[in-house]
């Protein structure tokens, strides 16, 4: 619904854009206010109508029912929680009204006028409030069904009488038009990967082989990863993604596909084979190992790992140190000890009753029982461990890369920041003056205009007063002749009279 | 200055103008005020018509109560000045914040 009004004449005028930006927002100001005062009336009428509840509630506070009288207590808290929420609304609202209306009488300044607001959307609040009032009349004097708070089944029809004691009035939940905050569900650990979800790698338990090669470009290059510390500088700058950093001594965890060649198949069925081989050996009834004799044939061709090799030294005094008892130790035991080729050798001799054995022998023995030698491993783990490294530093590149990148995206993103920053304080500035020059403009215009208005006028007096001195000229000249005919009339007189 | 509310009907600030023909157009109604000097009240509206320059016309009309209904008038001379007059003050003031 509009206003209606019978259009007879207006006057018009034009204004720039900024002098409609102004008066709009004048406008809108007193929209807020209006809207404000709506609210305020409401809150006022809500207060009033929680204070009666409260009011009624209080006696029952001593009721001798413990259970009601604690019911009652804790509704009234509730009204008190409520009721500081409201008057914290309202001292907003009431604050934010304040502002809004000084506002206004600072741009009134000292003109002789009053606003005339939307009535009706006043009316509406007091109808409102009005109609709030008549409920909380009704509250104070009527049975309430307590519809909002308790289920149909429990309501009790009470007749209406006016004189019924407040204290039957059913206590209005006020947790019920608030959700309540303890009802949220919220749930921090979802945010987090639980750390039980991690899948754990069998092999990160495991210590790193030796023979790993450690790359040096892990401990130069963090420097270069560190992303710069955020200052107010480089703000806007967070508006980019950083690209995550993944830290380079972690490639060769998370990474290493080693995992993929000892599973937990393949130490199962190294275990098996050690089961086997001591069985084998308890079948055939072991005496006390004696030293090993040729130990001093391992030659083999282990130089290819450099990290695991034995010692070169003799081997034979580091037997001779370590070596226990035969009795005590089994096969995987062996494969314990850093230079247990010479172990398998006494153990092949032990078991498979030669007088010795060559490399070739070991070899096809290991080939036979399904063994892979330490060498063997050491070897694959090192050809892995340089592949990784290859592939890690292929990866280091990439991320250095992609720093750079980031880098140089991230100046260029604030030389254009910069920029745009400098553009658009001109542009403003350019604006405030071409509006500054509008005013003036339409100021000048509406002088101009003045200044037209009033020549016309002066010109409109100008025509009239030379119609008037052209009429007064003409009567002036009309006179002059009358009075020059009488008097050569007179003067002709005369010389008659003289002659 | 009294800035109470008082006055008539004007929600969301749109005022339906009725032509001589009863054609009804809506405009959005910018400043609504009494002058306390002569009880007078006026009534800044626009259509929003826009001219090759982009300068709006904005409509001022007396608000005057003709039985049970309301009439926009003309503004007399002496009167429009003092329109104008309180229309610069209000831009000018605005302007300032």
């Amino acid at each position: 619904m509009s206003m209606k009004a019978l259009h007879t004449g207006d006057n018009p005028v034009k204004v720039t854009g900024s002098m409609m930006q102004n008066l709009v927002k004048f406008n809108a100001r007193e929209d807020k206010i209006a809207q404000l005062d709506a609210q305020i009336s409401e809150f006022e009428n809500n207060l009033k109508d929680l204070e009666t509840q409260k009011s009624e509630l209080l006696p029952q506070t001593t009721n001798e029912d413990r259970k009601t009288a604690k019911e009652a207590t804790k509704d009234i808290k509730g009204i008190d929680k409520e009721m500081s929420n409201i008057e914290h609304q309202k001292s907003k609202a009431d604050s934010e009204r304040e502002k809004l209306i000084n506002e206004r009488t600072s741009v009134l300044g000292g003109l002789n006028v009053s606003l005339v607001a939307n009535e009706d959307k006043e009316n509406d609040a007091n109808a409102l409030s009005a109609e709030l009032n008549d409920v909380s009349f009704d509250v104070n004097q009527m049975p309430v069904m307590p519809e909002a708070t308790e289920p149909a089944s429990e309501v009790t029809p009470v007749m209406p009488e006016a004189t019924e004691p407040a204290s039957e009035v059913t206590p209005v939940m006020p947790e019920a038009t608030e959700p309540a905050p303890e009802a949220m569900p919220v749930m921090p650990e979802a945010t987090e990967p639980a750390p039980e979800a991690m899948p754990v790698m069998p092999e990160a338990t495991e210590p790193a082989p030796e023979a790993m090669p450690v790359m040096p470009e892990t401990e130069e290059s963090a420097p270069e990863v560190t992303v710069a510390p955020k200052t107010e500088e480089n703000k806007p700058w967070d508006a980019i993604p950083e690209i995550p950093i993944v830290p380079i001594y972690d490639f060769d965890e998370k990474t290493e596909p080693k995992k993929e060649s000892i599973t937990p198949d393949t130490i199962k069925a190294i275990d098996d084979i050690i089961n086997n081989a001591n069985k084998k050996k308890e079948e055939v009834d072991i005496e006390p190992m004696p030293v090993a004799k040729e130990v001093k044939k391992q030659e083999e061709p282990k130089a290819e790992v450099k990290a695991e090799e034995p010692k070169k030294e003799s081997a034979k005094e580091d037997i001779d140190d370590e070596m226990p008892e035969i009795k005590d130790i089994t096969l995987k035991d062996y494969i314990k000890f850093p230079n247990y080729q010479a172990w398998l050798f006494t153990f092949a001799e032990d078991v498979y009753k030669k007088e010795s054995f060559t490399t070739k022998d070991i070899l096809a023995l290991e080939k036979k029982e399904g063994f892979v030698s330490e060498r063997r491993f050491n070897t694959g783990r090192a050809k892995q461990a340089i592949a990784l490294t290859n592939e890690n530093n292929k990866l280091i590149d990439k991320t250095r890369e992609a720093i750079v990148a980031r880098n140089a995206s991230q100046i260029l993103a604030k030389n254009l920041t910069d920029e745009l920053n400098d553009t658009k304080m001109k542009l403003d500035d350019l604006t405030d003056k071409y509006e500054n020059q509008s005013n003036k403009l339409a100021d000048t215009e509406k002088e101009l205009a003045d200044t037209k208005d009033v020549l016309a006028q002066t010109k409109e007096e100008l025509e009239k007063t030379q119609k008037e001195l052209t009429t007064f000229q003409n009567t002036f000249n009309k006179m002059r002749g009358i009075i020059e005919n009488n008097a050569s009339g007179e003067g002709a007189a005369k010389k008659k009279t003289n002659n | 200055m009294n800035n109470r509310m008082e006055g008539h009907v004007m929600k969301d600030n749109k005022l339906q103008v009725v032509g001589e023909q009863g054609e009804i157009t809506n405009a959005d109604v910018l400043l609504h005020y009494k002058n306390n000097a002569n009880n007078k009240e006026y009534v800044l509206y626009t259509f929003h018509e826009l001219d090759e320059q982009s300068m709006e016309t904005i409509h001022a009309s007396a608000l005057v109560l003709d039985g049970d209904n309301y009439k926009l008038e003309k503004i007399p001379d002496n009167e429009w000045t003092e329109v104008k007059d309180v229309m610069r003050e209000i831009i000018r003031n605005e302007e300032g914040r």
